[in-house]
Formats: structure tokens, sequence, C-alpha cells
């Protein structure tokens, strides 16, 4: 039996390139065991609901399942809140359901229209990682469909080679129609917000060992056009999960209920001068100068997903798209995050979200992005000269030992992938195993020779 | 806390037939927010599970499965009696989600397929409404939620074997309406344009018209509890299949549709 499929051109959230690829999206499991089955499809690649920035998700010439209809609650223990759901099931929907009881999940990146699946697959961290680890830290067991179409259950104890190749493996070990999760008890749905706000990096580094310290949830936002002695100011913010008696009277009563803001939708492509220098640098001053050192009792989703009432807000870069642009670099010395923040000043590419955190100790995922040390993302607007730009960056990177996000890269060559993730060759040796026919592939895995290049003709 | 498992069926319950659909899962996902017991009937056994499972931890209600075999119609006596086994009696309501569609050149190369769509469509369905909707009657109580389709409000050749078997259910459902009209038992007629289901992926429709399932399951529900008679889903399908009705025969006939 073949499934219908449909051609399409989709891009990473950056919206900086549309290869074509065919697209499945069922609805049973067997229709998606059908669909793998498919013998003119060269390979396939799991797609959730696209937020990875770059090439991480698509799988150009090839086919794409979209699992965002496989998201079904299949079982889940309220004494030792572990829940088992199919791979589409999205944060969103974790966070309706759960939070209302009392749970959430474990790590909340920066948007909640993520599916677990894609959690797994990039490994995500959010605000707590020097607390809490990844996703993958919080996840028991897989049952993956591997190359040759069957299931095999892993987690730490069983097949766990697989386990942790696929925390972080980019979808390349084969598709996660299950996972099992821990979440989080919590006694409301608000948290506790300290704002500090730092004149310069080192103020802002110097406060943030404290914070991280005081507060299990940390971030920091950088001004990244304040030049000289202000280089790096920002504000920090840390974070707890609010108690009961911590809320206003008119919360009190429904603590885990907060209500919600309608959404506001970008309804076209931006022109290219929305998001530039000048509206952001505009857009920095007011928001530095708004943020004094206080501190705020706010709903949840406000402190964790602020651009999520926003939807399509990657439409505001305009036509030519973004890239994002994730470094860590190991232990506690500063200087290769300085040296970049200095390259990304001067050059006065206004990034529009440029937030700082430190990590606590990775996991054992074979390609996981976080290590212990300080971590940087930016977003940078494609303009003329932005590979030339990012090139720069990526010397800085190599140099000082600290390697790219995948979900979020675009643009990193197969090298500097190899050189910075060194079990890169553990992790071929356990695709080989499970995947020897290559039925998983994709755009960013061929482009950073985590496999070999395809051997069928492309069918696109 | 009750454990989701041990949960006992209330009477204000629904049997949702075809559950394993993206229109019946997005309908007894709107029973199912409402606190209605859920009793999901389906072909596909391993699949309509998985669905009660999540409806039992997304809502907390009672939600169990049946095998149902809408083709079958021999079958539907012994089913409707394990029905009232397992919720202990008649469902408040019932919806009809169940629903074959061939590809139209196929179908006319084979009479099996267009014997098969007219026994799911036309003749399963009526033949659980006619074995429940009377004691419905009786009672002088509950509903029922039919989906048809606009395919069957004018035949097209692009689908006109699918397309009869809904416009025989139409009038069908139009006529268990006016047997009912004065009694409190409601029957609505739904109406789907182009949705975005398996059974459409991959048609390239325009975007516009398509409703996701779960827009549709809100429509639907809303129609019923508004006690509406027939919905189209869009509701600009209506206006659309109004013109497709009334196109002269000489200007249809040039169509493509």
């Amino acid at each position: 039996m073949l499934i219908q499929a449909e051609k399409k051109k989709l891009s990473g959230w950056g919206r900086y390139s549309f290869p074509e690829s065919y697209v499945f999206r069922p609805e049973k499991w067997k229709t998606l065991d059908a669909v793998l089955k498919d013998d003119r499809i060269p390979d396939f690649l799991a797609r959730g609901l696209g937020r990875s920035y770059g090439d991480t998700a698509l799988n150009e010439g090839g086919a794409l399942v979209n699992m965002v209809r496989l998201n079904r609650f299949l079982n889940w223990n309220e004494e030792d809140g572990v829940l088992e759901c199919e791979g589409g099931v999205t944060l969103k929907e974790i966070l309706e359901v759960f939070l209302p009881r009392g749970w959430m999940p474990y790590v909340c990146p920066g948007t909640k229209f993520v599916t677990v699946g894609g959690a797994i697959a990039n490994d995500i961290h959010g605000k707590n990682h020097h607390e809490e680890g990844s996703f993958g830290n919080h996840v028991l067991s897989l049952d993956l469909i591997i190359g040759d179409g069957s299931v095999v259950r892993c987690s730490r104890d069983e097949n766990a080679d697989l386990f942790w190749a696929t925390i972080g493996g980019i979808g390349m070990t084969g598709i996660i129609r299950t996972a099992k999760i821990r979440l989080k008890k919590v006694r409301t749905a608000y948290f506790h917000v300290d704002y500090y706000q730092a004149r310069n990096l080192d103020d802002l580094l110097e406060k943030m060992k404290d914070y991280d310290v005081k507060y299990p949830y940390t971030v920091a936002w950088l001004d990244c056009l304040a030049q000289k002695e202000s280089m790096g100011r920002g504000i920090l913010m840390g974070g707890r999960l609010a108690e009961v008696e911590d809320l206003p009277p008119r919360w009190k009563n429904a603590p885990l209920t907060p209500k919600r803001k309608r959404d506001i939708t970008v309804p076209f492509d931006a022109p290219s001068w929305a998001l530039s220098q000048r509206t952001v640098g505009i857009f920095n001053s007011w928001y530095y100068d708004l943020n004094k050192t206080r501190y705020e009792i706010t709903p949840l989703e406000k402190f964790f997903f602020p651009l999520d009432r926003i939807l399509e807000w990657n439409r505001m870069y305009g036509k030519t798209g973004f890239v994002q642009y994730q470094v860590v670099f190991p232990g506690s010395d500063i200087k290769g995050l300085k040296i970049l923040l200095e390259q990304l000043v001067s050059s006065q590419r206004a990034s529009f979200l440029t937030v700082l955190k430190r990590f606590g100790p990775g996991n054992e995922g074979l390609l996981s992005f976080p290590m212990e040390g300080y971590t940087l993302a930016l977003d940078i607007p494609n303009h003329a000269g932005l590979v030339n730009f990012i090139e720069d960056l990526n010397l800085i990177v190599l140099r000082y030992g600290g390697r790219l996000y995948l979900a979020k890269d675009q643009l990193m060559s197969d090298s500097m992938f190899r050189e910075t993730y060194p079990h890169w060759i553990q992790f071929q040796e356990i695709k080989t195993k499970y995947d020897p026919g290559f039925r998983f592939s994709s755009t960013m895995a061929r482009r950073i020779g985590l496999i070999p290049e395809r051997r069928r003709a492309p069918i696109c | 806390m009750l454990d989701i498992n041990e949960m006992k069926p209330t009477s204000k319950s629904v049997l949702v037939l075809g559950s394993v659909s993206a229109v019946g899962k997005a309908i007894a996902h709107e029973f199912a927010k409402e606190g209605y017991s859920l009793l999901l009937a389906d072909i596909e056994t391993e699949e309509n599970e998985r669905m009660a499972k999540d409806i039992q931890i997304r809502y907390r209600v009672y939600c169990d499965t049946l095998f149902f075999d809408a083709g079958d119609i021999g079958s539907h006596p012994a089913f409707l009696n394990k029905v009232i086994e397992k919720i202990n009696g008649l469902p408040e309501g019932l919806v009809i989600c169940f629903g074959y569609m061939p590809l139209q050149e196929e179908a006319q190369k084979d009479f099996e397929l267009i014997k098969r769509t007219i026994d799911i469509n036309f003749t399963g369905a009526v033949s659980i409404l006619e074995r429940i909707i009377g004691r419905f009657e009786e009672r002088n109580h509950g509903f029922a939620i039919v989906i048809s389709s606009v395919a069957g409000d004018r035949g097209r050749k692009s689908n006109y074997i699918y397309g009869s078997t809904k416009g025989a259910l139409t009038r069908y459902v139009e006529g268990l309406q006016h047997r009912l009209s004065s009694t409190k038992v409601r029957v609505l007629l739904v109406k789907p344009g182009f949705m975005d289901t398996a059974m459409t992926y991959g048609l390239n429709l325009p975007q516009r018209l398509l409703a996701s399932p779960e827009e549709a399951g809100r429509i639907i529900h809303k129609a019923w509890k508004r006690k509406k008679h027939v919905v189209y889903v869009k509701w600009f399908w209506q206006y659309i299949m109004l013109i497709i009705q009334h196109l002269p025969r000489f200007v249809f006939h040039r169509t493509q549709l």
C-alpha cells in the first residue's frame, strides 16, 4: 500500500533555505509503518513543528515524516509523574493537560511549540540547565523504529548505546514512536523572577554566579549593540517556581491556572528594515531601561515563552530569513565568549535576541550540545556578508574549544563538526548497527558529514 | 485521586462510531471536554485503544472501546448489545463518523469497491441508526450526529460513487429529522467540505478551503449545542454548494468538478 505524500518546499524556523522533499503525515501506526516501507523514497526524517532554526529537520530530495498527528498520551502515572506519549505530542499539550494538575516538563525551551520527539532528537535545554540538565536527562525510555522497520526499546539499561545516540541524535537513529518522560511536580503555575540590570559583561557574569546558586532557572539577555565599557550590558533573570504563599490574593484561589492572553500573529513578511540595527537599537535601549533591578511574580508561560504569544514571529526578519547561532565554550574561562561578543559588537550586526547562560554538566548523549560552560545564542538577519561573518565567529569557537548547537546551525562545515563533536565516530558505529541501509538521513547530517552522501537518487 | 482506569460510565454518554478517523477523534475530544463518558467503536482495535487512553488521560472521563465493522451489518445487533453491556444501557447520543472513499477511477473499474462504499457509507449508517433511533424515540431523549458530505449535494464525475452514498445518507437523515420533529430526539446532519485529514492529504487542495479536524470538531459540537439540523464545515461550503447545485446542466457538464 502506498501512502499519499505532499511534495513541499519547507525551511527551518530561520527560513534560510527551502529545499524540496516529500512529506508524509501518518495518523496511525500502521500508516507510519507503511510509509517507511515505501521503496520509492531514498530516506526518511521525522519532523515535528519545525522550530529548529537551520536544516536539522529538512531532508532535501528525500522524505519527511510529519509526526504531529501522532500525538497521543498513552500512559500517565500520577504517583511518580511518568508520562508515556507519542513522539508528536507537543510541550504545549503537556502544559495544557498537566499544569492544571500540578505537573510540568522538566525542561522547557524558549517555545512550547516543540514536539517531544524533536525535544529528544535535539536534546533541548532551558533556563534550568545548570540544575536539572537537558531534556534527555528526564527521558526514561524510547520506542524507536529503526532502519529495518522494527521497533526497539531503549533506555539507560536496555540498548543503552542506541538510547544515548538518540538523545541529541538529530533523528538519525530512527523515528521516536513513543517516549517515557518524567514530569516535574509544581505547586503553582507562577514564577518568582528577579531581574538584575547589569552594566557590562563582567558585572553580569559576576552576578550570574550568584544567581546560579540562588535560582534553579537563570538566563541573561544581552544588548549586543552596547559598546566599549557597556559591552555585554544586559538583564539577568533568576527564577524559581512560586509557592502559593508568594502569590497575590487574586491568584491564590487558582494557583495552577493563570488566565491566558490572546495570541498575536505576524500576518506577513516584514520588510527587511523592520529588524535593522536602528530598530533593534531602539528596542534594546528601551528593554534595558525597562528592566530595572526588581522582582515580579509572573505566569510560568510568560517567563518561559515570551515570544510564543507572537505566532510566526520568524516573519519579522523578512523574506530573506535569519540564522541562529548558539555556541558553548567549555569551563569557566570566559576568554572565548568575550572575544566572540567583541566581534559581534564591532560588526554592529544587530542580533534581536542575544541570550547568555551558564550550562551545568552535559549528559552522555553522543551528539548532545550542552556541556559545562557558557553558552551564547544570537540571531542574525540574513544580510550581505553573513557567511563570512559566521566563518569569523567559527574561528573563535574552534580556537577556544567550543561547539555549535545543531538545532540552530545552518552553515557549519563537516571538518568543524568532526572536530567539535569527537563522539561522531561512535555515533556512526551505532548508526550503522541499527540503520545499516541509511534509511534515516537529513540535509544537515549529510552536510556536516555525520553520515555519508546519499547513494540513491533523490526523489525530487 | 480516582484511578482513571476504574472510572464508571455516566448516563451522559456518547457512542462514537468510526472513532479512529480524524473527525471522530476531534468530536470525541469535544464531548470528553464536557465530561461525557465515551464509547469509541472502530474497526482498528489497537489504534482505537490508543485513542481511548489519550482521552482518559487528557479529560479524566470514562472512555472505553469496542470493535465495530460498519460494513458488516450482520454484526450490528450483537455490537449494540455489547454497547448496552459496556455502558449499562443505551448512550445518550451517537456520532457516525465512519466512511469510505475509493478513488473514483478505480471504483469505476471495480464494482467491489462501489459495493463496499455503499455498504459502509449508506447501509452501515442506516443499519445502526434504524436499530437505535427507535429506542431514542421511545424514551423521547437522545441525539445523533451524522457526518455526511458536500459531495452528496450534487453528483459530479470526479467523485460520484462516494458522493451518491453520501447523497443517499443525506436524504435518509432528512427523513429521520422529519420523523423525529415532534420528539425531543435530535439529529444533526453534518456536511463537511474538504477537511485536512489523511483522506485528503497530498491532494494539493487549496489551504483556504480546508478545515482542520479540530476546527471541524468545534464547529460540529457547537452546531449540536445550538440544536441545529444541518451544518456545513466550514460555513462557506453551503454557498459553494448552492452555486454548484444551481449551475444549469449545460454549464455544469463543461466543468471538471
